[in-house]
This record gives structure tokens, sequence and C-alpha cells, in this order.
């Protein structure tokens, strides 16, 4: 309805009582990050994939909280925020499903990996399962051309695939995604500085 | 001019079974900081001389000379001096850096040191893709043992008085941000808007200081070129382009993955010596480092794969990243062109005019055509916006559009015929309305709402 | 200095200026839309391309900084076929909603559609659509005909320091949008309608009010505040539809605050004092301005009879100096010890100050003095010299001259009821005219109620906080029943002839007798249509 103005003005956003950012969030960042960068400002970016990690999406009052956290108005986090295809500024299933879909993969047929998807998962591409378990999406170059196919599930690459392997994969999935992690990662990834 | 021998991916194996992550007792274990201790021992003028006189050219996709690019950054220090690591690898068709951090992260942390000795740096951002999840976690590992082994941290590069601090910063999804000065705002917290120059960011770059930006296999080069001197270096690849190169072959191969080889080797020999030859049906087409160089038609197998030959002979914007797509004869390339732009207009920034609605326009074109709806002066049309796209005429402040530009031209100018089958000329219906023009009858813009 | 050339004109720049503003200030205008001379250069839209000889590329003007001997071609094939582009390129997105859009007649984009721009468009696939949205207590913003120049973002950032505006989204579907909920309504939010050169953010408040082609404009001063801000009233038949900024590089640059924005709605008033009054057996008898200033003059010369220094006359910090100057000499002419008293000078409790949001760079200030020439006043007061006071001393009654006071001529005409709570002592008894342009409790219980003209109807001139003196001009005649103070004051002297401010500021002597009217002001929009 183009023709019906979109009252922002007075728009209302979903709030909860306790806050996303949390002193917890706020303390790891101040640890972590504020010491790398000359300003405040430049912690944006990690501090919205920190605020990502721990709901699985970026919530709005989240933001305003980085905002107040990092000194900046609301709307400059915003305008971080869009600009970047990985923070998602909706919620997304526990398992996101990134086919990618740049030339290397769709010469070697990664739309059909997309359309069998969407069949198994009766969603279309873009959208999450009704059970909030997965979400599929089609995404630019993900850089493993010369294993195309391929699709991030989480953070963890799928390389080679076929139908045949993405149904075993998806069958493969822990029931819990906190279960999922990248099998070639052996080290403790504390942080060491 | 010959390659007898790996280089850049010594400590990975030929055979992906046998490739193995080289963390620092392994690096090291394989002649790792070697040169970083020897470069410890040169002036910040030397380790430049050195890697300009190598003639090493920066392997991001520019072909810039790597040690011209650091003379630019000032010699009288007044505050900090940075250094991004570009790893902001999206190009699609270009899967080499992922590749050395995957096997060998402490070579780019050496190549960083070295970097950091020659420009004074105080402060290295590893800036990694945000999709690279597990090359994040590679490289935060090495960092970490880096500064564990004291060559980051305040206690000076092995305890010299050169101190250098080295952090990754994670992107998020953002192709622009491969861009150089895209990247320092997108390290700053902001959106990736390339920034126009000048100023250069050798002059005001991060956070308005002193900045080099190397890509990762540029910065990988150095070590070598440190420890063997210039001189070996130029024993590979073309009087013009010398060195090794990763070359990314994927698509329609036998043998698709990284291959390192000296520049200057032809389209043929990465084809079918490098990567086990043509899969599914004869060669039709290469794109050849990354989408944004254009397409090397069926004929133009003999092109030496170097900075200069794909440029002037192969009619491509140049070498790119190396990273090649092959194509097969049954591949359809008007929908190969329309991933390709279709790519620019998801990606681009959407500062500069022609750029933002160039790309969308060029994609609704292609969409229309492999729709069925297409007719002759599409093709004129896409020819003509293509034109007016890029840095190279001037139109836009970074080279994004310069992509959306050479696809465009190559493919449409060397696969015309393609092309023109699915553009027929206009015919007269028994209507009188001219096939596939929609809005004919409408002037324009009667189409909003 | 160094000098360019550009299309064959030689013009002089200054030094690290860039080309498109040299032009500019050359007045040879180059096409642009994200330049603007008082923000952060993106360089971004690219329709001032041009060409430079010897370099191979083309150039943005709006970032390319000049050099002596630059020869710099804006009209050459190259140029040219770029500029056409762009326009191809920001139309095929933009609806031709024309006939609806405020910006019509004041809109780049038709400006440079009729001079680069095809007749025919050549994109036949479907526009994209993009949504209004309500951003501010004053603004639209039509995302659909924005063209992205970002001017509006990069204000808020820069200028206002506010940051309310950003860019959402990237690439073709990005827009100008605000956080959820947090409007953009800091106090220069207006100033975007103004620098967006299209028809995308618009003031609620103008909107579907006038074209803009049937507009005049007038130089003018900010009623509402000590810092006269330099101002255009644009008018039609009389009716004052809009305030624009004038820019004056040493007092308000390019902007103004709302509230100079929206003064000019006083006129409009619907309370506003039409007709004068004066007192009859007790209560207010509407009479004619005539009647009314014969009674006012017939009594006060009355009471200066009975004894000197028992006249005096409130001046208002807004009246113009010229109108105080009279005032002040005919209350001197009838009581030579009248009393010159300075009216009320209400101010807020500190100077709004702006800044660049990264920088801390001060760019703006709204005055916490919320009178435009309280300074013009004291200096017309103490150039007339005799006795004076000021309206505190009124208040506590402490200023021994205020003992004997028997009557006197007040004049209001405050944008807002001035009288805050019981009116003083000295200004509840005694004979008093009182002249104003909204009724107040003084008015209503005065002996003679004189209705005055609000500022856009009549010349003179103020003196800002820092003793600049800036002088304005009517824009439209009073409305019926309003004689100008100017004219009234003329008549109490004694004097013939209709008021001419320029010439009582020459009676008035330096530092008035200078100020004048700028001759050369930029013109509404070029094109003249004839009024239907």
């Amino acid at each position: 309805m183009a023709w019906i103005t979109e009252n922002r003005r007075t728009a209302t956003v979903e709030r909860r009582s306790e806050p996303y950012l949390t002193e917890e969030i706020k303390a790891g960042l101040t640890a972590k990050y504020f010491p790398r960068y000359p300003n405040k400002r430049a912690v944006l970016l990690p501090a919205l994939h920190e605020i990502q990690h721990a709901y699985n999406w970026i919530p709005v009052q989240a933001m305003e909280e980085i905002a107040a956290f990092l000194e900046m108005s609301p709307a400059e986090v915003l305008d971080t925020a869009t600009f970047y295809e990985e923070y998602w500024l909706r919620p997304k299933g526990q398992y996101l499903l990134q086919v990618c879909r740049s030339l290397s993969c769709e010469i070697c047929d990664s739309r059909k990996l997309t359309d069998h998807l969407i069949k198994k998962l009766k969603i279309e591409e873009g959208e999450s399962t009704a059970d909030g378990r997965f979400t599929l999406v089609e995404l630019e170059c993900l850089g493993a051309c010369g294993t195309a196919p391929v699709m991030l599930i989480n953070d963890v690459l799928h390389e080679n695939l076929t139908v045949e392997t993405v149904d075993e994969l998806i069958a493969k999935l822990p029931a819990s995604a906190n279960d999922y992690h990248d099998p070639a990662v052996t080290w403790d990834e504390g942080d060491g500085h | 001019m010959a390659f007898n021998e790996p280089v850049l991916t010594k400590r990975i194996d030929a055979d992906p079974g046998k490739r193995k992550l080289h963390f620092y007792d392994d690096y090291v274990a394989t002649g790792g900081y070697k040169s970083l201790r020897a470069a410890l021992d040169m002036t910040a003028a030397d380790i430049i001389k050195t890697v300009t006189d190598s003639g090493l050219r920066g392997r991001g996709g520019a072909g810039f000379s790597a040690g011209q690019k650091r003379s630019f950054i000032p010699r009288e220090k007044k505050g900090l001096h940075y250094l991004a690591v570009n790893a902001d690898e999206s190009e699609p068709g270009t899967f080499k850096d992922r590749y050395l951090m995957d096997y060998d992260p402490h070579s780019l942390l050496e190549g960083v040191a070295i970097t950091a000795l020659a420009t004074q740096v105080d402060v290295a951002y590893i800036f990694i893709r945000g999709e690279f999840h597990h090359e994040i976690k590679v490289t935060e590992q090495a960092v970490k043992e880096a500064y564990q082994k004291g060559i980051f941290g305040q206690g000076g590069i092995f305890g010299s008085k050169h101190k250098l601090e080295c952090y990754v910063h994670m992107g998020a999804g953002a192709y622009i941000c491969g861009e150089e000065t895209g990247l320092l705002e997108a390290l700053e917290g902001k959106r990736g808007w390339p920034r126009n120059k000048p100023p250069f960011p050798a002059i005001a770059g991060a956070f308005g200081r002193p900045t080099v930006i190397n890509n990762v296999e540029t910065l990988c080069c150095v070590p070598p070129i440190i420890e063997r001197g210039p001189a070996w270096f130029k024993t590979m690849g073309t009087p013009s382009s010398p060195g090794p190169k990763l070359f990314g072959m994927s698509g329609h191969v036998n043998k698709p993955g990284v291959y390192e080889d000296e520049l200057g080797i032809t389209l043929d020999y990465a084809i079918n010596k490098l990567s086990g030859g043509m899969k599914g049906g004869k060669h039709k087409g290469t794109i050849c480092g990354g989408i944004s160089m254009g397409v090397l038609g069926p004929e133009q197998l003999d092109i030496k794969l170097d900075f200069d030959d794909v440029r002037f002979r192969g009619g491509c914007l140049g070498l790119g990243t190396a990273g090649m797509i092959v194509m097969n004869e049954h591949t359809d390339m008007i929908r190969a062109l329309r991933n390709c732009v279709r790519f620019y207009a998801h990606e681009s920034c959407g500062q500069c005019t022609p750029c933002r609605e160039g790309s969308a326009w060029m994609k609704k074109i292609l969409d229309r055509i492999l729709a069925g709806e297409g007719r002759a002066r599409d093709l004129d049309m896409l020819l003509e916006l293509e034109k007016s796209q890029g840095i190279m005429p001037g139109t836009t402040i970074c080279g994004l559009a310069d992509g959306t530009a050479w696809a465009t031209r190559t493919f449409v100018n060397k696969y015309y015929e393609e092309f023109a089958a699915k553009c027929p000329e206009e015919r007269p219906t028994q209507m009188g309305i001219k096939r596939g023009i929609r809005n004919v009858t409408t002037p324009m813009g009667s189409n909003t709402r | 200095m160094p000098k360019i050339t550009v299309d064959g004109k030689l013009i002089d720049c200054k030094e690290r200026q860039m080309v498109l503003q040299a032009c500019q200030d050359a007045g040879y205008k180059l096409p642009s839309y994200c330049y603007h001379p008082g923000l952060s250069i993106p360089a971004s839209c690219r329709i001032c391309l041009v060409e430079v000889e010897g370099i191979p590329k083309l150039v943005p003007s709006c970032q390319t900084p000049v050099r002596d001997g630059m020869v710099v071609h804006s009209r050459s094939p190259k140029a040219v076929a770029s500029q056409k582009q762009v326009m191809e390129y920001l139309l095929i997105n933009h609806p031709l909603d024309c006939p609806v859009c405020d910006q019509a007649g004041e809109c780049s984009l038709q400006d440079y559609s009729y001079e680069y721009g095809r007749s025919q468009s050549r994109f036949e696939e479907d526009k994209a659509k993009k949504p209004k949205k309500d951003v501010g207590d004053n603004i639209y913003l039509y995302s659909d005909r924005c063209i992205m120049c970002t001017r509006c973002v990069r204000f808020t950032r820069e200028v206002s320091g506010t940051s309310e505006l950003y860019v959402d989204g990237r690439g073709y579907r990005e827009e100008i949008d605000i956080f959820p909920g947090k409007p953009c309504n800091n106090k220069l939010a207006g100033n975007v309608v103004d620098l967006c050169p299209v028809g995308a953010l618009l003031d609620k408040d103008f909107l579907f009010k006038q074209r803009v082609w049937l507009l005049k404009q007038t130089p003018s001063i900010s009623p509402v505040d000590s810092g006269g801000e330099n101002i255009f009233l644009e008018y039609n038949n009389g009716v004052v539809y809009r305030i624009k900024p004038r820019y004056n590089a040493e007092v308000n640059g390019w902007w103004i605050s709302d509230d100079t924005r929206y003064s000019y709605k006083i006129i409009q008033n619907e309370k506003r004092l039409k007709s004068a009054f004066k007192k009859e057996h007790g209560s207010l008898t509407k009479t004619s301005t005539r009647e009314a200033f014969d009674f006012a003059v017939a009594q006060l010369k009355s009471l200066a009879a009975q004894s000197s220094g028992s006249l005096y006359a409130m001046l208002s910090p807004m009246m113009a100096c010229e109108e105080a100057f009279l005032l002040g000499s005919a209350i001197r002419a009838i009581d030579p010890e009248a009393v010159l008293i300075l009216g009320p000078v209400p101010s807020a409790e500190e100077d709004d100050i702006f800044r660049h949001s990264l920088t801390g760079q001060q760019t703006f200030v709204i005055k916490a003095e919320k009178v435009p020439n309280a300074e013009g006043i004291r200096r017309v007061i103490s150039q007339l010299g005799g006795p004076s006071a000021n309206y505190n001393e009124l208040i506590s009654g402490n200023n021994p001259l205020l003992k004997n006071l028997k009557g006197g001529w007040i004049v209001g005409g405050y944008l807002s009821n001035w009288i805050k709570g019981a009116l003083p002592a000295a200004l509840a008894t005694g004979f008093r005219v009182v002249q104003d342009i909204l009724p107040t409790t003084l008015s209503e219980s005065a002996d003679v109620v004189l209705p005055g003209a609000a500022w856009a109807e009549k010349d003179g001139c103020w003196e800002n906080y820092a003793g600049k003196i800036q002088p304005f001009a009517a824009a439209i005649v009073p409305p019926e029943g309003i004689t100008r103070e100017g004219d009234l004051y003329l008549a109490l002297l004694g004097r013939t002839g209709v008021y001419n401010a320029q010439a009582i500021r020459k009676e008035m002597g330096e530092p008035f007798a200078a100020v004048s009217l700028p001759t050369e002001h930029v013109q509404a929009p070029a094109m003249e249509f004839a009024e239907l």
C-alpha cells in the first residue's frame, strides 16, 4: 500500500524490560574490543556481532542500547546495521541455511539445492520454517568456488554438495544449534590477549 | 622463467586429503619466521627497496606495485600508522586467500610483521569477511600464538623496539568492504561506503592516519622475498608480472581448486595442466580474475595469465585475483551475465548514481531477456549503460561498477550471437503493438503508483 | 590567486577551492545535487562531472581542487553525455508526479531534466516503489522521489549534530529513514527540507499550500531571537506562506531555526488585534485608529502639561530601531523629561548550541534572548539620552524616576503573550496607550489600544546580540484597520509624509545611517509566470 504514509515518527518498538546488552556483554566488549580501536564507534561491528551471537538476531531495542553504550545516535547504528547483510534485524531460525548463488555455484547447479530445500522445508527463499528451526537464504559468493556448490549452515561451510548430501547434512543436525560446531576447529577458542 | 617449487603453498599439500593446518610450531619447523628475524636487522628503507625490487604487484585485483604502495607512507612519523589486511575475499571466483588462511595463517602474520617494520605500523587489523567463520577462528588462534611467542604485543617483535599490535576484525557481509576505503569505513564502524581519493589511505586512512592496505596473498609473498631476495622472485613470472601466483580454478573443470604457478602461464595450461581439463564439454569461456574482470572467449586459450596480457590481448579489465571460472559449451551466457550483473546490483553500495541505478537497471533488462521478452535494442542499451559506469570513465568513486561494465562489455561482445538470438528485432503484431514493449502507449512514468 | 578557465571563461578562485564552488562564486552554474557548501563533500551524485584537460577521466568538479591554469570543460560532449546519463539514471525510478509535488518549480531534478533530460524514458521496466514516511513533526519523506544525495543525513550529523536521519540498506534498495519512534524534531530540522534538491523531504506546514512559482521573496530578519538570522519571506497575494533561510556567512550561514521558520504564523494569528479601541464609560469600545490616536495624544499632552516627567514610553525589543527612535522623540516632544523604558526582554536559560556530531565543532547557535532587537533599543535609548529605565525596575519599583509616572505609550508586539502573571503595578494605573499585535491583560485594561503591524508588514532594522544592525523590508501590507507604527509616530511628532526607514536611519546618524537593504539577493525560482 504505497500510498499510505508509514508512521515512523511515533512508531513503537517492541520492548522487554531487561536489556539485551547485558552488563556481561558490555564488560566483554569493553575488555576485548575497546583497547583495539582509537574510538568507541569502531566497536560497532563487533558489538552487533556479539548481540547476534547471543540472541541469534539483533532486536531494535538492542541497537538502541548499543547506541547508548558506544555514545552514538541509534539511527547511526541502524545506518551501519542495515548496510551489512550478515546482521539479522528480524528473527531467524535456529539453523540458517545459506546457499551460495554466485557464478561458480550457479553453473555447478546451486539452484537445484535451493529448489530442493524450498520443497523440502516448504518455505520460500528468505523465509523461516514455522517451528523456527530453519531459515533459508541465497547469498552472494561465499569464496569457496573451487568446491561449488557450497552452503553455510550457521558457522560451518559445506562443500561439493548434491541434493543427497544436503539431505544427509540436514538429517544429522543436532537438536540444538548450540551443539553444532565446526568439526575442523580442534583447539580451544579462548581469547589470547 | 620457470616455476620449480611451490612458494606460497609450500606448506600445503597438493593432495587435499593430506593437507594440514600449520600453527606456530609447524610453521617454525618448516622455516617460518626466519624472514621476520632477518627483516629486524634491515632498515625500513631496505625492506621497502627489497619489495620494490622484486616487482611484487598487489594480488588483490588491481596489480599495483606493492613496494611503491609502502613508499607512500610518510617516513616521518607523527602518530599511529596502521596496516589493514584485506581478507574480505568476496569476488566470485576467488578463494585463494581462504586457502592460505586455512592452512598457513602464520605466513600471513609474518608478512604483516615485516610490512609493519617497513612502514612503522603500530596496529594491524586483519579484516576477514564475516562468512569466513573457520578462517576467522584459525587466524585468531594464530594471532593468539603470535602474541604468546613474542611477535605481537608491547614486548616488541621478538624483543626488539618495534611494537606491533594485531587484531582480527570481522566483516559482516558486504562485498564493497573489499574496496580498500570501504574496508576502512567498516573498520571504523560505519557503512562501507568507499571514500573519495585523494586523500589516499597512505596519507589519511584508518581513523585518519597513514594506513597500508594489502591483500592476504600479497603479504604472504613478502616473507619469501625477504628470505630469498628479489632476484630469485623474478625468476618466476614475466618481467612485468614477476613471481608466483595462486590460480583459483572453478566451474567446469575436472579438478577445481587453488593451484600455484608462476604468472604468465597460458589459460590453456591452467585449464588442462593445472585443473585436469574441461568437464562436460568444450571450453566456451573463462572468467579470468573474478567476475569483475570480464570473460575470455572460446578462442582465447593462448592468453597469458599475467597482469598485462589478459588486459591488452585478452580484452578484459585485467588479471584481477586470478580466480578463474571456466564454463563449458553448455553454459547459458545470458544467464551467466545475469548472475554477474545481479551480483553487482546486489552489492552496489548505493553511493554513486551510475552504479546504484545502472546496475539495477541492467539486471532488470537481463531478467526480461531471460524471461523471453528481449529485443534487439536491449543489447545496445546494455552496451550504452555499461560505458557510463566505473572508475575508469570516472563516473564512480570506486571500481565496483567497472565490474558491471567489464562483465557486460565482454559477455555481450564475445557472445553477441547468443545474446542476439534471445533479442530479436521487433516486429509488428496483429494489434500493431510491438512485441515485448509494455509501456509503448503510455508516457514516461505512468507505471508509478 | 589561481585562475581557471571553465568553458572558455576565466574564473578567479581562492586557494584550495573546489572547481564547482569557484564556478558558483563566479556566478557560473554547474549542475549539482549532493554538493552543498555547508556540508561535507561526498561526490556521489556524479552530476557535476567535468572534463579537465590533462586528466583522462571525468572528475567531480565538487571535489576537484582548483589549480592555476586549469582548463575545465563542463559543456564538452563527454561531460554533457555523462550529465545526461546521470539524469537518466536519477529519473528511472523517480515518479512523474510533478503536478502534485511541492518542489515543482524549484526542483533541481526538473531544472536539469529540462537541460539534460530526454523527453521520453528508455526505462521500460517496473519502477522501484518506496513508501512515504512521516519522519518528524514537521517533515514528510516521500522516499520514491529521493535521489539519495544524502544532504539531509549529513546535515543532521554535521550541523544539528543530532543524527536522526540515516541511510537504510544499500544499493538500489536504500532509503533515508529514522530510527523508529525517534523523529527528526531537532530545532533545526526544517533545514533538511530546504536542503532536499528534490521533493522527497516536505514541510508539512507548506504541503499543498501554494505553487512555488507564484511566490515572491522579500529579504527579512528572524523575529524570534537576538541571533538575527537572515531570511526570505515568501508570499503571494498578501499572504506569507513560508520562510526560507537567506545565506549570511557572518550570522546564520545557510540555516535557520524552526522557530524562525514558522514565526510567520503570528501574522495570521486569529486573535490578532485588528482595530483600535478607546475606553469610554469604563469599557473599551471599538473605534477608528484616527479617533483613538487623537484621544491618546490629547490625554498625554494634558498630563504632560500638569507636570514634567510624568510621561513614559515603553519601547519594545520587537520594535524596529527607527520606530523606537520616532516614538522616543515624539514622547520627548510632548514631555521633555519623559522616561524611556526598555520593555521586557524574555530569555531562555541558555543558548542552544549545535555541534558537529563527530568533531564537536560548533555549527549553529540559537540565542537564549527571545527578542530580536534588545540591543538596538538600548542603543536608541542611549542615543536619545535623558531619563531611562528598564522593565525590571518597573516591576521592582526601585527607580525613583518611575514614581511620578501618570501616563505612557506602551508598545508590545511580542510573538506570544508577554505579560506573565499579574500586571506590574506601574502598568496597572495611569493613562495607558497600548500598541500591540495580540491582546493581553494589559491591552484589556488599557485606555487606548492601537493595533500594531507585524515585522513582515513594515520596514526597519534590528541589531542582533553581536551588534550587527540588519535591515528588513515589508513583504505584505498589514490587515485592514492597522496603521503601521512608523506612520503613527510621524503623526505623533506632527510631521507629514510617510514613514521611510532609510530616511529615518539617515536622521538617526551612525551607525544606523550606513545600514541599507541588500540590493542584490538570490531571486526566487528563475522562471516567471504570470499570476493566474
